[in-house]
């Protein structure tokens, strides 16, 4: 018994016949011997009996592309991942896709070869499935320029998506008799069988990825995950120096909020999600402050605000008991890293005001 | 009278027995490579098994003089079948000349002498060019006596 290793026989007759048309399935070779002799003076022909065997089907397919198979996405982002399903056969098949299991997966099947316009193309999603009544036609390969079409998986994240939410797919293509409805999968032949010479056999070439050792499957997955920033802010306070009480003397003392006090405030961004985030901070400051200097004071993460970072103080009565409000826009705060060490990532922005 | 019976029964017996007569029988095999176990490659003559595109299919012919005469000036043609390429190199034969044809067997020659035209230009033809393969056995074969010559095509 010999196996038959048809991914190897697509190999080699890529690297020596890549510019050679491919023979179709079912076609008859033929070859008959002729022979011319002498017997004495007399000249004599003679002929075989004709030699002829029907070219046997092979069915190999391509699901490929998918560079970017696993995606990172944001809430609300529409996301999409390009394959194309390649018939490298020499015969014509039909192909069926699965379905999808997730509201937010739609597949396209881009038949008018438009990838920049999908709204008029075949759609299949959950719970609608068109390919299992009309099933993808791919012609047969010439060997040369194998027919092909364009499928499109597209996710569609939810805007109120959180960080680490994700959406799965599995897109299958499936390879099933041509014409014939209710569908028919493609039975190969057993590798045992033996050929027989004026019939039509079928050889399918399992060695694909995730074929389940089933040459009429061809499979490729993905996981688009979301990652987003998840803020929170934490406000405290601190009172650097009063007009009374000497630090410089001794390092145990502690200075008090009294009048004349320098009181700093802190406010942490911290980050525990995998997406950075770029916030505004504003903060209303108390009638009870002199706020002379608070706009110098602005630091974040110890250093002078840069950029666009200009802070602000407006004057601002809108809540009672306070009298300006301080902004510090553009305060960047980084991502935490995918394997979540650290877990969290802060950015610090402190300022002053004088207690009156 | 018996005389002249008996020499005309023996001339129309000599004509009957003394010729040669052959026959051709064409076999196909599938040509695949194995390796051996040192690593080396070969080709091997199967029974074939699922004949695809891209594979080698080798046809062995055998030349059989069943008469009792010796067969001379033995020419044998095949076609290349349509659908298939030739093999170069593939052709052989013992005592023979082998040549090729690309004018669909009018006329036959070594292959550094076989042209085509292309793109309105001549050049070389190649393997894939070749329409018939023709062997010319350089001596007679004897009566009782067989010749195999092979060649070996691959499915476009």
């Amino acid at each position: 018994m010999k196996l038959k290793t048809l991914a190897l026989i697509a190999a080699s007759s890529a690297m020596s016949m890549s510019a050679i048309a491919q023979t179709e399935y079912n076609l008859d070779i033929k070859n008959t011997a002729k022979l011319t002799y002498t017997s004495g003076s007399d000249n004599r022909t003679a002929e075989s009996l004709e030699v002829v065997f029907k070219v046997d089907r092979k069915v190999i397919f391509n699901l490929s592309g998918g560079v970017n198979n696993d995606l990172d996405v944001s809430p609300g982002e529409k996301s999409t991942v390009a394959y194309t399903l390649t018939n490298n056969s020499n015969a014509p098949v039909d192909y069926v896709l699965s379905t999808p299991t997730e509201d937010n997966v739609t597949y396209y099947i881009d038949v008018n070869s438009t990838p920049a316009d999908l709204t008029d193309d075949i759609k299949v999603v959950k719970g609608n499935n068109p390919t299992e009544t009309n099933p993808i036609s791919l012609l047969l390969s010439d060997g040369v320029t194998p027919p092909t079409v364009d499928i499109f998986v597209e996710v569609v994240t939810a805007a109120i998506a959180v960080d680490g939410d994700s959406t799965s797919f599995s897109l299958v293509a499936k390879a099933v008799e041509p014409s014939q409805f209710p569908l028919v999968d493609i039975d190969p032949t057993a590798e045992d069988e033996a050929w027989v010479q004026n019939t039509v056999q079928t050889v399918v070439d399992n060695s694909a990825p995730l074929a389940g050792n089933k040459g009429i499957l061809r499979t490729e997955s993905g996981t688009h995950s979301v990652r987003a920033a998840i803020i929170t802010l934490i406000k405290s306070v601190l009172v650097l120096k009063d007009p009374i009480t000497d630090l410089s003397t001794d390092i145990n003392k502690k200075a008090k909020a009294i009048p004349g006090a320098t009181v700093q405030y802190s406010l942490t961004v911290k980050n525990t999600g995998h997406a950075p985030a770029t916030v505004e901070l504003t903060d209303f400051l108390s009638t009870m402050f002199d706020k002379t200097g608070t706009i110098a004071s602005v630091k974040i993460n110890g250093s002078d605000p840069t950029g666009t970072q200009v802070p602000s103080l407006v004057a601002d009565t809108s809540t009672t008991g306070f009298d300006q409000l301080l902004t510090v826009p553009n305060v960047t705060v980084i991502a935490v890293p995918s394997d979540d060490t650290p877990a969290e990532q802060n950015t610090v922005v402190t300022f002053e005001v004088v207690l009156k | 009278m018996m005389k002249k019976i008996t020499f005309a029964l023996s001339l129309i017996l000599t004509s009957v027995i003394v010729s040669a007569e052959v026959t051709l029988t064409n076999t196909i095999f599938e040509v695949v490579t194995i390796t051996n176990k040192d690593g080396s490659k070969q080709d091997q003559w199967q029974e074939p098994d699922k004949l695809l595109p891209g594979e080698r299919v080798g046809y062995q012919i055998e030349v059989n003089n069943q008469g009792t005469e010796p067969a001379a000036d033995i020419v044998i043609a095949n076609p290349i079948p349509e659908h298939t390429i030739y093999v170069q190199d593939s052709a052989k034969g013992l005592n023979t000349n082998i040549e090729f044809s690309v004018d669909n067997g009018k006329t036959f020659a070594l292959p550094a002498q076989l042209f085509v035209e292309k793109d309105g230009k001549r050049v070389q033809a190649t393997s894939a060019d070749f329409t018939q393969v023709r062997w010319k056995l350089n001596q007679p074969l004897a009566a009782g006596a067989s010749s195999t010559v092979q060649y070996i095509v691959k499915i476009k």
